[in-house]
């Protein structure tokens, strides 16, 4: 008899966890697309707006929160879509471990790789618009708050809609409303440490927020990926 | 044992392979089918309807299996034989009745029944951009228990051994049916659902199948499969279900 090692739900995890970022190594358009998508737009406005430093200093947290949420945005889509079409899912679904904590892991490989390189490289892009200094910690907690918020939210919808071919538009109407309160907080924090004020406010905001989606989140997931298989 | 080995060992069977030959095989897939089985297992199908849209494709389906037989769903296109696989293994909803294993409505009671069921669908839930190799890891870790056989040495019961370090879109849907088989018996489930089995598979691999199915239907495994074609996998417990 072939012998069977018990396969705790941490071992499962980890192995979708990394198996999804080996993935999206391999699949290098899908991961560099949002990002490049990201500097793409931020670098144009000074070209289009002004290349006034006092100008951009303004605009700076209104345009990196845009663009991260635009760029998180084309990014969901791909959260299921080549599991769903390889049926990859459907055995993920008819897994004994609880699915869950199975679909966060999926989320959680899914920021790892469109979200924490967008915060690596706000910082850069945040010199670039003369961003004061005594923002970037504002703005580095705040997308570090907000992103993997972004992607939770993002993966209910995607969830939702991936049994539709052409679910961008519906996926979009879907998630943007979600998405406004995490802008608006976010940028608050940055323009009120450029201006000197108290920024941490709208940070425990964003983090409730976070938790939210954490305990939440989850189980939408689940509930939605079960009703599109149907 | 099997009819296979009897009337192999007098003659060489239609796709060339040997008494020799289906030994050697027994000995690679007995191991996965022998894995504690519960020989009073039962899935019990009571009163079944199912709605697509808003066509009734089947109702009133009444059927129970037990250890060790199995179940061949028949009918024409689209007269609702997926939709019934996918009923059993719980992704589609039925509009009634109630699917029932060991006695436990499997809706209610999903993780049990989860470690004791297998579906290979249309879509067999490989990977592409992964390999072999890696497909059958991932996928052994989503199971309630990983095997401990290496993938090569399993993919040899399907000749697929070869292929192992290759990426899944490299590979021919035949070859990517001989994978998701070898998924099917690494999972060491007792219950087997699959949805045309030998779609795109070649006459060798058609046989193959076949005597993996009489091995698992002989240690106390239930299949319930639909196919166009007959699966001679022995006719031990075998019953037809006729959906039209």
């Amino acid at each position: 008899m072939i012998l069977k090692n018990k396969n705790s739900l941490s071992s499962a995890f980890w192995i979708i966890l990394s198996t999804d970022i080996a993935v999206s190594i391999r699949r290098p358009g899908g991961v560099f697309h949002p990002i490049l998508f990201f500097i793409i737009t931020v670098s144009l406005f000074p070209i289009a707006v002004s290349p006034d430093p006092e100008f951009l200093q303004k605009l700076a947290p209104g345009i990196i929160w845009v663009a991260a949420l635009l760029a998180t945005l084309l990014a969901l889509d791909g959260i299921f879509r080549s599991e769903y079409d390889g049926g990859s899912l459907e055995l993920l679904v008819l897994s004994p471990h609880p699915l869950t904590v199975l679909v966060m892991a999926r989320v959680c490989a899914h920021w790892m790789v469109s979200g924490l390189p967008l915060i690596l490289i706000s910082a850069l892009l945040g010199l670039m618009l003369n961003l004061p200094a005594c923002a970037f910690a504002a703005m580095l907690v705040g997308l570090l708050l907000g992103t993997p918020a972004m992607s939770m939210i993002g993966a209910i919808g995607a969830a939702l809609t991936v049994g539709l071919r052409k679910s961008g538009v519906l996926l979009t109407l879907i998630i943007m409303p979600l998405y406004v309160p995490i802008l608006i907080f976010g940028t608050r924090s940055i323009q009120s440490a450029g201006a000197q004020l108290n920024w941490i406010g709208p940070l425990y905001l964003l983090g409730a927020m976070l938790i939210l989606c954490l305990t939440l989140a989850p189980f939408a997931i689940a509930a939605a990926l079960k009703i599109s298989l149907n | 044992m099997l009819d296979r080995l009897s009337y192999a060992a007098v003659s060489v069977d239609r796709v060339g392979y040997t008494s020799r030959f289906y030994r050697n095989r027994f000995l690679m897939i007995q191991p996965y089918s022998k894995a504690s089985f519960n020989n009073a297992a039962t899935l019990q199908v009571s009163d079944l309807a199912c709605v697509r849209g808003h066509r009734a494709l089947f109702s009133g389906l009444n059927f129970d299996v037990h250890s060790g037989s199995a179940v061949h769903i028949v009918g024409e296109n689209g007269v609702g034989k997926t939709c019934l696989l996918r009923i059993l293994a719980g992704l589609g909803q039925s509009e009634q009745g109630v699917v029932r294993w060991n006695g436990s409505d499997i809706t209610e009671h999903p993780s049990g029944y989860y470690s004791a069921m297998t579906y290979l669908g249309h879509k067999i839930g490989l990977q592409e951009k992964l390999t072999v190799r890696e497909n059958l890891i991932f996928l052994d870790h989503l199971g309630a228990s990983a095997c401990a056989v290496t993938a090569t040495e399993s993919l040899k019961i399907m000749d697929m051994d070869g292929y192992v370090n290759s990426p899944v879109f490299q590979l021919s849907a035949g070859q990517r049916q001989r994978v998701g088989l070898v998924r099917v018996l690494r999972s060491h489930a007792q219950l087997w659902l699959l949805d045309e089995p030998a779609t795109a598979l070649d006459n060798a691999g058609t046989a193959l199948l076949e005597y993996a199915m009489g091995v698992h239907i002989n240690a106390g495994g239930i299949i319930i499969y639909t196919s166009h074609q007959n699966l001679a996998h022995g006719d031990k417990n075998y019953q037809q279900i006729d959906l039209t």
